[in-house]
């Protein structure tokens, strides 16, 4: 059992600061960029070396994206991405990056689109090794699919041949392959049924446990978050609306947003339906949000002060944070 | 027979003939649904649930697969043995259906209106613009803000959240006996998923439609059916009443699928996993399909199939071990 205390305990791995990530959206004859899709529009957040992370919220709140740039799989538009004290928000393509990727790595949600069907499963999971210059790749290949829960006779076959859950593990196995000490899992077990999603999980637990390592967790169900997350970070258009360890969120949900996503989620309990809650409206569009809250136009609790200037994030328990005027 | 029996399925086996053999993917299942009411079709992918709805409507994809033994009464009407051509009128009057992706079940090239009123006019014989009138009545009832406007959009121009209210819209303007709901909400966020399962109960309340609703996802069983029958490997392995399966689940499947769930699961604590993976349709298990992924399975598990029996207060579970003692 983990306890609450014992989560910050490796000392800071990470500290995001202002992440924008902005799309252009092209319009015309000459491409012009017409306006930016803020995705990612002000976040700020920092993790501990070991500890687990829930990104949460609905799909284009951002989530994926702050994922992409932490792994600069994405270069961020302005921000800073301290990692381990360097920041690598900048840096290009090149011995830098290449350096960076040793310690960081992404699994993907879609195991069926994220394994080139044309590679064997030895030549997937060990690129990373080749690319990295390294000898004795195919007894560290087998020891992979080893820790994954694979046989070693998958070496030679093609992700074709495998389930969902088992093309996952390789997707795993891919990510540890050059030891990293963090891993960004962007839906890591959404594409998958639900006894299969338990194999997963507890193996991402095992696999933490056994190389110390810290996750980034994105994922849009709240129970799968709620069971493997140290923290929790909620997001919406672009923005953190709240922030909290994982039991006082779901204990005391703050931001007006968190409790209306919260109250949309079935009971599981058919004895107990509560009516599910439903949000009025649509979100604002990310080209042009409105000032002041992005929460607003849908929020039960909405004042005149919420539609003006910057909503700052404010310390509304101990260290639970939310976005709302409400708190000020 | 119950009046008010809208679906029953007795014995149903739909199987495909593949060139590396035959799917047995829907294999003895008989299920009912009564008007007004709700029946949970729970289990996991390639267990036969999809396959079961898609052959009340007689829409199995052909050749491979064909329906080889069973009877559907839908609303008296005998589907197996009624020519093709009467089909037609089953569809969309008697039931319709809504699948998983609103994004790809809406034609593209034709505005939303076009398709709505395409489909009011085949089924009920109205005139253009009688039909236009219901399609935009049902477009409002569905939550669509300013339906006269959207009837004018492209599917691309909608949210998926909107696009699958028009497939509701769509499905009940014909107001149908029976709607079958194929993971109606598997590809949208929660939020949306509560306002369209919102949408289904009000609409049932309304119209007294039953509803066989179709999912992998057991929150939304709790929150919408009355009653839950589980699929494993083409065959019904246990069904009641919601809450007798969600609080007293027998069949050691069930068992693992509630255990697995990572919201019942203390934090810290493993997940509940199910041994295994789930048998391909051309290699389902003999005796008790369940038998080789089974923690209590035993010698006669794997030698003979063990019946729905009856655990009273209608609960049904197919079970050796749990409730096999009579026979």
């Amino acid at each position: 059992m983990r306890l609450l205390g014992e989560v910050r305990r490796g000392g800071m791995m990470l500290q995001v600061d202002d992440l924008r990530m902005y799309f252009p959206v092209k319009k015309g004859l000459l491409r012009r960029a017409a306006g930016y899709v803020k995705a990612v529009d002000g976040v700020s957040f920092s993790m501990d070396k070991g500890e687990t992370v829930g990104f949460v919220g609905e799909s284009g709140c951002g989530k994926t994206t702050v994922g992409k740039c932490v792994v600069r799989l994405l270069r961020p538009t302005d921000g800073a991405i301290l990692f381990e004290g360097q920041d690598i928000a900048r840096i290009r393509a090149g011995k830098d990056l290449k350096e960076y990727r040793r310690k960081t790595q992404m699994v993907f949600q879609d195991p069926f689109g994220s394994l080139n069907p044309r590679m064997t499963i030895s030549d997937i999971v060990g690129e990373g090794l080749v690319i990295m210059g390294e000898k004795g790749i195919e007894e560290r290949v087998v020891n992979l699919l080893d820790i994954v829960g694979l046989p070693s006779e998958a070496r030679s076959r093609y992700p074709h041949e495998f389930s969902g859950g088992q093309r996952q593990r390789i997707g795993i196995a891919r990510a540890l392959a050059v030891n990293p000490c963090f891993l960004v899992c962007d839906e890591p077990v959404s594409a998958l049924d639900v006894s299969i999603q338990a194999q997963i999980i507890n193996l991402l637990e095992d696999l933490q446990e056994r190389f110390s390592l810290s996750y980034l967790f994105v994922a849009h169900d709240l129970s799968v978050v709620r069971h493997i997350a140290d923290r929790i970070i909620v997001m919406y258009v672009g923005k953190i609306m709240e922030e909290a360890a994982t039991e006082a969120l779901f204990a005391n949900p703050l931001h007006p947003y968190t409790q209306a996503l919260f109250s949309s989620i079935p009971s599981f309990d058919p004895s107990k339906r509560h009516g599910l809650g439903v949000i009025p409206g649509e979100p604002p569009s990310p080209v042009d949000p409105p000032p002041g809250c992005r929460f607003a136009s849908r929020c039960p609790k909405v004042t005149a002060k919420c539609r003006e200037g910057d909503i700052e994030m404010v310390e509304a328990g101990q260290n639970h944070y939310a976005r709302c005027v409400l708190y000020y | 027979m119950i009046v008010d029996e809208i679906l029953k399925i007795e014995d149903l086996r739909t199987h495909f003939f593949t060139d590396e053999g035959i799917a047995r993917a829907v294999d003895g299942v008989s299920l009912s649904v009564k008007k007004g009411r709700t029946l949970g079709l729970v289990g996991e992918s390639g267990c036969g649930k999809s396959m079961t709805a898609l052959s009340v409507l007689r829409l199995v994809p052909s050749p491979p697969g064909r329906i080889v033994g069973g009877r559907i009464t839908l609303a008296g009407e005998n589907v197996l043995s009624l020519p093709e051509i009467h089909m037609r009128s089953v569809r969309g009057k008697l039931a319709s259906m809504i699948f998983q992706e609103p994004m790809t079940s809406l034609n593209p090239v034709f505005t939303v209106g076009n398709q709505v009123v395409e489909a009011v006019r085949i089924h009920t014989g109205a005139g253009r613009a009688e039909a236009t009138r219901t399609a935009v009545e049902y477009l409002a009832k569905v939550g669509i803000p300013a339906a006269h406007e959207r009837m004018s959009q492209y599917p691309h121009q909608l949210s998926g959240g909107m696009k699958q209210r028009v497939m509701i819209a769509m499905a009940l303007c014909l107001r149908p006996a029976l709607l079958i709901a194929d993971e109606p909400t598997t590809a949208l966020d929660v939020t949306i998923q509560a306002g369209i399962l919102r949408l289904m109960k009000e609409m049932q309340a309304e119209t007294g439609t039953a509803i066989l609703l179709i999912t992998h996802d057991l929150g939304v069983i709790a929150e919408m059916a009355d009653e839950v029958a589980v699929m494993y490997a083409g065959k019904i392995v246990e069904s009641g009443t919601s809450e007798v399966i969600f609080a007293d689940f027998c069949h050691p499947y069930t068992e693992g699928l509630f255990k697995s769930l990572p919201g019942r699961t203390p934090r810290g604590r493993k997940l509940y996993t199910i041994a295994g993976t789930v048998p391909s349709a051309l290699a389902f298990p003999d005796a008790c399909r369940f038998h080789t992924r089974c923690p209590l399975a035993m010698e006669l598990c794997r030698t003979k199939e063990p019946p729905l029996v009856d655990a009273g207060g209608g609960h049904r579970c197919a079970c050796w071990v749990r409730c096999g003692g009579a026979a």
